[in-house]
């Protein structure tokens, strides 16, 4: 035998070894919902995986702001035509600033970035460059360029993002986001966005022939879990440009245009961007798992710390909430056929709860990484907390593809004193289920709609809804309360 | 083959996209593409991460790629990233893998096995390009033509990384040993996930 063919074999040996489940249907339809929103969500992400933000970007993911990491630049070829956008006047506070924008301009003209396939783009000359906006925009600073690039004899234009903090020279500013020409563009701002010191404010900005942009939240959650997400128009700068600036400790928030989500701001509100943050959105998540006292509770593990990490963060995010103004705690985290699955509860100032549960998801397809929030909750601060939600595994066929059509597990995670719980399906028929040592529970069971918890007597402590997998998409948030 | 430079084609507007098929597409092939891109990676997190960019990226360009033969244009996609993740992922921390799902060889104490496990953590440590080019040539079968272009190099690259990689691979003694010759020291084979430069 001779190497090439050891080396064959060896490589065969070791793909045969390698196991990876597919993605199910429904974990490929978030993935696809993320690819659809990537043009009018934010993508807080992309200029910090330009700045080289790896755990942030990581993190980003995780959030489902930025579907894929940002490491692999993309110069966009679009129409050699300027958008409106570029031809309409410079706007933001720095408009005035000549100086300014002639250094922005000269910089502009450096870009030279190389892509795959060997195409390398420049940008020709400072004269040709269209400042859309420059200014200062809550804590950072913030310009729009529209340049043509050239890659031999083909030119096409793009529209370039540069961040810096507020303030910042021309020689600071950070490039991130480079689209075509767009009309409309959108952008927001959170801490991480510059390299150097976080900010608490998330800012967002967005440009163009909008007729009117409305903010929806912060969530309010109030003491008793009811849940209300505010909305008021947000007024414009000047025309065609809107400018948002959070208050410090503001939890998430949509800007919508034309019914449509356009950007979500605040990414203050789930945290994990750096170790500072790591360490807050950890500290005091699980004094129960640490002081091993943990009466009536199934803790299959206290999770590793990346992994409790991540899954705060995801509840976090789920929650809405803004990460320095609520608290974490682990309630439960066990394993469901090999899935690990947590229940973290996050409350809101006013005492009013939310309860996520989070399921690691290995292969979902543009997911990446850990941490998926599939059920949320609220409850008041008096209520006892109790969580239902179908958890639904992917079943091999015969030909090698899967399907969800698979037995629907039904987990259970009630209070402390509950022995039992009984489930109500949609034909009104109740399934009993014990739950040794009061939770949690697991029952495979189509059709499950609503839960109640019965302590030892045999008296109702918790009552909730079956959350259904369709209500696990990209944009879980605690829902409004009817 | 698709025109893998169309990474710098407009994004399809995917809102009318059709998914069927692109399910179909990604249920069918994910596990082939996850093994291609562990052999190309050597970690089963990265080639998943990888897979998943690749099919994004696919996912954008799915009413063109569908047409033409989208498994070339993905595993296009997944080689030149995992060529070039191979370099920035020597300045990350490396990530650790919770749950091992690449299974242990089977038990078996012949000096032949633990040969074949030398061989591939000699593989894992070649540098990305020449891991690549090896991993196409060998495994896939592609000619010096098909591996250049794939990888968007010169015929000429891929013939100097492959012999590169095999003069490389001979002089250790474990791939020596497999094939029946007689042993010899190598130099030391670095650990793959160090940030050292090759």
């Amino acid at each position: 035998m001779d190497e090439l063919t050891m080396v064959r074999e060896v490589l065969g040996d070791v793909a045969d070894r390698v196991s990876s489940r597919p993605p199910d249907r429904a974990q490929i339809d978030r993935g696809l919902r993320r690819v659809r929103r990537r043009r009018r969500v934010a993508r807080a992400g992309k200029g910090l995986g330009a700045l080289g933000g790896v755990a942030a970007v990581l993190a980003a993911v995780q959030l489902g702001v930025v579907p894929v990491p940002s490491w692999a630049p993309v110069v966009p070829i679009t129409s050699p035509a300027a958008s409106a956008l570029a031809n309409g006047p410079t706007r933001g506070s720095l408009a005035g600033d000549a100086a300014w924008l002639r250094a922005l301009r000269e910089k502009v003209a450096t870009f030279d970035q190389a892509e795959s396939g060997g195409e390398r783009w420049r940008a020709p000359s400072a004269d040709r460059v269209d400042v859309i906006y420059a200014g200062d925009l809550g804590d950072f600073r913030v310009a729009v360029v529209e340049t043509p690039l050239r890659w031999g004899a083909i030119e096409a234009r793009a529209q370039l993002w540069y961040l810096g903090e507020k303030g910042a020279a021309v020689a600071a500013m950070e490039q991130g986001r480079s689209d075509g020409p767009q009309d409309l563009v959108s952008e927001t701002f959170g801490p991480g966005s510059v390299p150097a010191g976080p900010t608490t404010r998330g800012a967002a900005l967005v440009l163009g022939p909008a007729r009117d942009v409305e903010q929806v939240g912060p969530v309010r959650i109030a003491a008793d879990g009811t849940v209300s997400w505010p909305a008021a128009p947000v007024r414009a700068t000047e025309p065609g440009v809107w400018e948002l600036v959070l208050p410090a400790g503001s939890g998430r928030v949509f800007l919508r245009t034309a019914g449509r989500d356009v950007v979500a701001v605040g990414e203050r509100g789930w945290g994990g961007e750096s170790d500072a943050e790591q360490a807050v959105l950890v500290r005091g998540a699980t004094p129960a798992v640490r002081t091993g006292s943990v009466p009536a509770r199934v803790v299959s593990s206290a999770p590793a710390a990346e992994r409790l990490a991540g899954s705060l963060a995801a509840a976090q995010y789920a929650s809405a909430l803004d990460v320095t103004t609520s608290k974490r705690r682990l309630v439960w985290s066990g394993t469901v056929d090999g899935t690990t699955l947590d229940v973290v509860e996050v409350t809101a100032p006013s005492g009013g709860r939310v309860l996520v549960a989070v399921q690691d998801v290995y292969t979902a397809v543009m997911q990446g990484g850990f941490g998926q929030p599939v059920a949320v909750t609220t409850y008041g601060a008096a209520a006892t907390p109790a969580l239902a939600w179908v958890f639904q595994e992917a079943v091999a066929l015969a030909d090698g593809a899967y399907t969800t059509n698979g037995p629907q597990h039904v987990v259970l995670v009630g209070p402390s004193d509950a022995v039992a719980a009984q489930v109500t399906t949609t034909d009104g028929a109740t399934h009993r289920v014990d739950l040794p040592g009061g939770g949690p529970g697991v029952l495979t069971l189509e059709g499950a709609q609503s839960v109640r918890f019965l302590d030892g007597d045999g008296a109702t402590v918790a009552t909730t809804k079956v959350v259904q997998p369709d209500a696990a998409g990209a944009g879980l948030q605690p829902p409004t309360t009817p | 083959m698709p025109d893998v430079a169309a990474e710098v084609v407009p994004d399809v507007d995917v809102e009318g996209a059709d998914d069927g098929d692109f399910h179909a597409f990604v249920q069918s092939r994910w596990s082939a593409l996850v093994r291609y891109a562990y052999l190309l990676t050597g970690d089963l997190g990265h080639a998943e991460d990888l897979v998943q960019v690749a099919l994004e990226g696919t996912w954008r360009r799915w009413r063109h790629v569908r047409a033409e033969r989208p498994e070339v244009y993905v595993r296009t996609a997944i080689a030149r990233r995992a060529v070039s993740r191979g370099r920035m992922l020597r300045r990350r921390v490396r990530e650790a893998e919770l749950t091992s799902r690449v299974e242990a060889p089977a038990p078996d104490p012949t000096e032949a096995s633990a040969a074949r496990e030398a061989v591939w953590r000699e593989l894992r440590s070649l540098p990305p390009r020449m891991r690549a080019v090896v991993v196409l040539r060998v495994w896939e079968d592609l000619s010096e033509a098909e591996t250049a272009a794939l990888l968007g190099c010169s015929t000429g690259a891929v013939k100097s990384q492959l012999s590169r990689a095999v003069d490389r691979l001979a002089g250790r003694s474990a791939l020596r040993e497999a094939v029946g010759l007689p042993g010899a020291a190598g130099p030391r084979t670095p650990d793959p996930m160090t940030n050292e430069e090759r």
